[in-house]
């Protein structure tokens, strides 16, 4: 026997998944997390699993973790006591960033400061210019005196960018070289080891972040693997990436950068995984928890991938998948404006003080009261009600601050809310597809995370979209995506030229050196399996300023081909291609992924047809009045089943609305599809 | 019929994510740098009355005011009922009114519902040319706008979706970046397409009626949010004036001066108190002015308020014909954008602070440091035309310290990556940081100005520099100092640094420097009661010098 375990850090549960290939069985589990050292839920949460699951320690084959380390230690300012090293005149570039504000209108809104502050940021004489001559050699007896000056300061990591490394990197190769001599105790970082992009901003920027996370990084990876080997579990430990893939601890730790979207990333590879199963290549990901919503898209069977990313307004060059996410949650607030028009957020009440229903001090109507009133949720649906809703609560606040307000009733004002936060995050969906040439309508719509699935079905028939499908366990479903992760790197290179000025020599050469690139960052953590690589290129007109992804297919490159494809999409996505252009390549993506699924998730044997037994019915307010509506227990659904919205599903951490008119059907992987969507 | 406030909501926010989309499309398939990277552009939708319904903002908040001139002067000539199809219409002229000044090139199209127009869709964007005098046409020494560019009047420049080669002909003789006009046109035409598209999408999702109806309701909203917000200010009349140093031609400064007299819940703003119009090209026509004063309303009352004409209805602005905010053809216009204008939001603010003094910052860098770089590049032979406006220091707010080198009030666009300039124009980049000491001290500290310093690697460049607040420096609030002003200087091959003119029109030999020097912000309040930790950090991060600390400060020198 041999099992794989996710474990997912999340600010208030640690999630874990147990999943065995040879059974298909899935077994979920669930334990208060702990923030100050997210390795003892951890380990706390594998030994109990397995023990309830009935496995051995020795079962495990190996654990892959989402982690929230790299991003808290950003967001809470955490990180280790930092240098950056730039070319002789630049030391402000990560002050000034891209000098704008990040917002037009508010003056009070300032720009992030920098992790490394200015006293800390040493310029050193070099110069490398923009087609990699060496204009200026690095002043040798200036990195001495820098030397000890690192050294009296008590610098702890130090990071390196120099302005042109993403094309010749050799003067921060040799300055890192004699840092790591000089001083072997300092984590040392070069910003061309992040980034091969050009901008020396967005690459200097990520090189920092490294540099002042890796520290903090690298010893929470050593406690987990200590307190993992205390717990004598011996598996090897996995860390999921922003890129969707995972990588070894050790990875992880030099690029912790990568795993900025770490715990995110998982739910969007969960709903690549349902759409592989029900044969569905797009698909939109929906995560809506208390207070935020992230919407991933995949097409083709391929994760969108984000262009420019950036945490906390820092901005950051890693392969991320694009996670969009807007403040809009259970928790988001419903306010009249001055104009006096429903808004519901950006403002959240958060878990503290929460909703009003909560009963824990929330004085502001919320989303979840809003759908405690209209009968959407029950008064026990959190945490299988180890947590009370109070529906008077609820409907007393949103009488009191938006039904007097408008002039009417309880449950029409609570359904305005209900409008108005969907109708935010389909914009956040229109954002993600249509501003990219996407229908939304051809892709089916995977909602999950607590709330998710309560607004699903109601997203799909705002968007036009068909198909709604709800994983087995929504609340969980991040977790459940690190189980079907593969191994994957991804390497980027800037090289600016006019296609037909490329010799198709050169041009296989750097797709060679790039591969082999991604299948040496493989080999550290191999399985012994075949790489899967992937390639593709980004192409503009000349003189733009974005460039569109375009595939490249397997074998030898027809250049012109490429560029004929480039014509179509450009011409998909705006509306026009101007063929007698030339067209320019801008960047090289090859990825390479390893499956480690030692096999997919078996379908369900038994199928059962007949219609389950709802648990009970109570009044449910859709579309302008109260409808008796089935409820569900999810624990008794079983695959084969369907039936008739409108219906509601309860389970531990999450409630699934089925419109009038709609049908659920429960499938042989026991996710609950949802079609007969009448969309407006 | 009733106005339903949840339909309301929802219908405003479809509206700005048409527009948002529309704009997005622009800047994502645009040529120059200015639209691409500096998003130096806007997309909205506009009622076939001419009054806007949604506009989008990416970088600029100057178009705001403009855009509703843009859609009069189109509409003046070719009504709303004369437009087909595939038909957009292009203008760039200043006079009477319609965008700044020539580079912002303004498209206008119906958006058709079953053969009946039901919208326009506008775009205007910042071309990196326009031809005239100098490249990026915004000279300086010039006088008129005939030589500043070419004057583009309200005619159609795509008729059933193709754009007309034979008008087309002219404007691409006149301009220097045929290339990247072009492709900016074309971008600004996908931009039109995506806002048929998303409206014929809209009106099939919700009913046409509605979504008719509710268009005026999102006016008459946005009107009720503004006269809230002028209602929470104080009644009364506040006059501020501030002075641009000199018109670039003559060395007379130039006043700048508002009277905004706020009765209930609407806002007057006079500037009768300015100059008349002057020689250089820093006149203005009136819409300008209205951008400023929307900016100003939505920074001080209520920033998420929504950039529709409705929101200003109760505001009433002034200013004499003949007077440089209403300036009389062919007076020359083109620099109004970057320094005039900056300016008028400067004295707007300082006249709000009588009545709302927590609202308002002190003096920003007061102008946009436009720098135009334009010759042959000797590795390809081809024109080349690098144009930047620099960050400078922002004023402080009665709790809130300036940002250093970041772009303040009417300019928001993001700076030229130092290796992708190096990578495209013959220019090397030597320098580039914040100036310490350059803040304008105060219990709150204003923002650092910035340089920059850059090699001109071709055998002649061209340099328009158009900045100011060279000798009026930016002012203090609340007995906070000023800041320290613009500068610019040459460096010749043999090192010797001399100091230009901050509004100038001059060439550079190869290898010579051209440095610039950008203001910083007003401070706020007695630098003196400043926290001494701020202090000690601010020389310790050697933004201050331990001279100055003592000296503005009065912190002791060791710190």
């Amino acid at each position: 026997m041999s099992v794989r375990i996710a474990i997912d850090t999340g600010g208030t549960f640690t999630d874990l998944v147990l999943s065995d290939p040879d059974t298909g069985r899935l077994v979920f589990h669930k334990v208060p997390s702990t923030p100050s050292d997210p390795s003892r839920a951890l380990v706390e949460g594998v030994t109990e699993l397995v023990a309830q699951s009935g496995y051995d320690r020795a079962d495990i084959r190996f654990l892959i973790h989402g982690t929230t380390v790299a991003t808290n230690t950003i967001l809470q300012r955490k990180g280790a006591r930092t240098a950056f090293i730039t070319t002789e005149g630049f030391r402000d570039v990560l002050h000034i960033q891209r000098q704008d504000r990040p917002h037009l209108y508010n003056m009070r809104i300032r720009r992030t400061p920098a992790l490394v502050p200015r006293s800390l940021r040493f310029e050193l004489p070099e110069r490398t210019l923009y087609d990699g001559t060496k204009a200026l050699p690095v002043d040798q007896d200036r990195l001495n005196e820098l030397i000890e000056t690192l050294r009296k300061e008590g610098i702890e990591a130090a990071g390196i960018g120099f302005l042109h490394s993403h094309i010749d990197p050799g003067h921060e190769r040799s300055v890192g070289d004699v840092l790591r001599q000089a001083l072997p105790e300092t984590t040392v970082c070069l910003s061309s080891d992040m980034s091969r992009e050009e901008g020396e901003y967005e690459r200097f920027s990520t090189c920092a972040m490294n540099t002042y996370v890796q520290p903090v990084m690298t010893n929470y990876l050593n406690r987990v693997n200590d307190a993992l080997s205390d717990a004598a579990v011996e598996a090897p430990l996995y860390v999921m990436k922003s890129n969707g893939g995972v990588t070894s601890a050790r990875n992880a730790a030099d690029q912790c950068v990568h795993t900025i979207l770490s715990g995110p990333a998982g739910g969007v590879v969960a709903g690549d995984e349902i759409g592989r199963r029900l044969g569905r290549p797009n698909v939109i990901t929906a995560d809506m928890g208390g207070t935020s919503f992230d919407v991933a898209m995949i097409h083709e069977g391929t994760v969108a991938f984000a262009k420019n990313a950036e945490i906390d307004g820092l901005a950051l060059k890693a392969p991320m998948m694009d996670i969009h996410t807007i403040g809009a949650g259970g928790g988001s607030v419903a306010w009249i404006d001055s104009g006096g028009a429903l808004r519901v957020g950006p403002q959240s009440a958060g878990a503290v003080p929460g909703p009003a229903c909560y009963q824990t001090g929330g004085t502001e109507p919320t989303v979840t009261d809003a759908n405690l009133v209209l009968g959407r949720l029950s008064t026990d649906s959190l945490l299988g009600g180890a947590i009370t809703l109070d529906p008077e609560a609820a409907r007393s606040v949103i009488e009191e601050k938006i039904a007097v307000q408008l002039g009417c009733a309880i449950e029409e004002a609570a359904e305005g809310i209900i409008r108005v936060i969907n109708a935010s995050m389909t914009a956040a969906i229109r954002k993600l597809t249509v501003e990219r040439g996407y229908d939304p309508r051809l892709f089916t719509l995977v909602p999950f995370g607590g709330a998710g699935p309560l607004h699903g079905v109601e997203l799909a028939r705002e968007l036009g979209i068909r198909d709604v499908a709800i994983p087995l366990a929504p609340g969980v479903a991040s977790a459940e995506g690190l189980v079907f992760s593969n191994l994957r790197t991804d390497r980027i290179q800037t090289h600016v030229e006019l296609l037909d000025r490329l010799g198709a020599a050169e041009f296989e050469e750097m797709l060679d050196n790039l591969t082999v690139q991604a299948i040496t960052d493989l080999a550290t953590s191999s399985e012994g399996s075949e790489p899967v690589i992937s390639r593709r290129v980004g192409l503009r007109y000349a003189g733009q300023g974005y460039d569109i992804p375009i595939d490249l297919p397997e074998g030898d490159v027809d250049l012109a081909l490429l560029e004929s494809a480039f014509h179509l999409e450009h011409e998909r996505q705006y509306g026009y291609a101007r063929r007698d252009q030339r067209v320019q390549l801008v960047n090289v993506w090859v990825s390479a992924e390893l499956p480690i699924s030692v096999g997919r998730r078996k379908p369900a044997e038994r199928v059962d047809s007949g219609r389950p037994r709802p648990r009970s019915t109570r009044p449910v307010f859709l579309s302008g009045r109260w409808l008796d509506t089935a409820v569900y227990d999810r624990s008794t659904l079983h695959p084969g089943q369907e039936f008739d919205g409108p219906a509601i599903v309860e389970q531990l951490d999450s409630t699934t609305l089925i419109g009038p008119g709609q049908n659920a059907c429960v499938d042989e992987w026991e996710q609950i599809t949802i079609t007969g969507l009448d969309t407006k | 019929m009733k106005t339903d406030p949840i339909t309301l909501e929802l219908m405003r926010n479809l509206w700005t994510g048409i527009a948002e989309e529309m704009c997005a499309a622009l800047i994502r398939t645009s040529y120059s740098t200015n639209i691409k990277d500096r998003r130096d552009c806007s997309a909205a939708i506009v009622q076939p009355s001419g009054e806007i319904l949604a506009q989008a903002e990416s970088g600029v908040p100057l178009h705001l005011g403009v855009m509703p001139g843009v859609v009069r002067s189109i509409l003046d000539v070719y009504p709303v009922s004369a437009m087909k199809p595939g038909d957009v219409y292009i203008t760039n002229l200043p006079y009477p009114e319609g965008p700044g000044h020539l580079p912002d090139v303004s498209l206008v199209s119906a958006i058709f519902h079953e053969h009946r127009p039901v919208a326009l869709a506008a775009s205007t964007a910042h071309h990196v040319d326009m031809g005239g005098f100098a490249p990026g046409s915004m000279p300086f020494g010039v006088t008129e706008i005939y030589q500043e560019g070419l004057q583009i009047p309200p005619l159609p420049i795509f008729k059933g979706g193709r754009l007309d080669e034979e008008i087309y002909r002219l404007i691409n003789q006149n301009v220097r970046t045929q290339y990247e006009v072009r492709g900016d046109l074309m971008a600004q035409f996908a931009c039109a397409q995506i806002g048929q598209q998303r409206v014929s999408d809209l009106m099939s999702r919700e009913s046409p009626d509605e979504v008719v109806r509710y268009m005026d309701e999102i006016q008459d909203y946005a009107e009720r949010r503004m006269r809230t917000g002028i209602r929470s200010l104080p009644d009364g009349e506040y006059a501020f004036e501030d002075y641009l140093d000199d018109d670039g031609v003559t060395d007379e400064p130039v006043k700048i001066a508002a009277t905004l007299t706020i009765s209930g819940d609407e806002l007057r703003a006079d500037f009768s108190g300015c100059s008349d119009q002057v020689l250089g090209p820093l006149n203005a026509r009136l819409p300008a002015a209205a951008s400023c004063i929307s900016y100003v309303c939505k920074a001080v009352i209520d920033p998420d308020l929504p950039a529709c004409a409705g929101a200003y209805r109760p505001l009433d602005i002034y200013a004499p014909e003949g007077s440089i905010l209403q300036a009389t053809y062919p007076a020359a216009i083109g620099n109004a954008n970057i320094l005039t204008d900056q300016r008028v939001v400067d004295v707007l603010m300082g006249a709000l602070y009588q009545a709302a003094p927590d609202l308002v910052c002190a003096a920003c860098s007061g102008e946009m440091n436009l720098v135009n770089i334009g010759g042959i590049d000797p590795g390809t032979g081809d024109y080349y035309n690098y144009v930047e406006t620099y960050a400078g220091g922002q004023g402080a707010m009665s709790d809130l310290d300036g940002e250093d080198g970041v772009h303040t009030h009417l300019t928001n666009t993001r700076n030229a990556p130092v290796e992708i300039m190096e990578r495209t124009y013959p220019l090397r980049v030597e320098r580039y940081g914040l100036i310490p000491d350059t803040e304008g001290p105060g219990r709150q500290r204003g923002g650092c100005g910035m340089m920059r310093e850059l090699k001109c690697l071709g055998e002649r460049t061209i340099i328009t520099l158009g900045s100011d607040r060279r000798k009026f420096t930016p002012w203090g609030l609340e007995g906070g100092g000023n800041a320290t002003g613009a500068h610019c200087y040459v460096i010749d091959t043999k090192g010797r640094e001399r100091e230009i003119p901050t509004k100038t029109h001059t060439e550079l030999y190869r290898n010579e420097i051209l440095r610039i020097e950008t203001p910083g912000g007003g401070g706020w309040g007695d630098p003196a009661e400043r926290d001494g930790n701020k202090v000690s950090e601010d020389v310790r991060n050697g933004l201050v010098s331990p001279e100055r600390a003592g000296e503005h400060y009065g912190c002791r020198r060791d710190h």
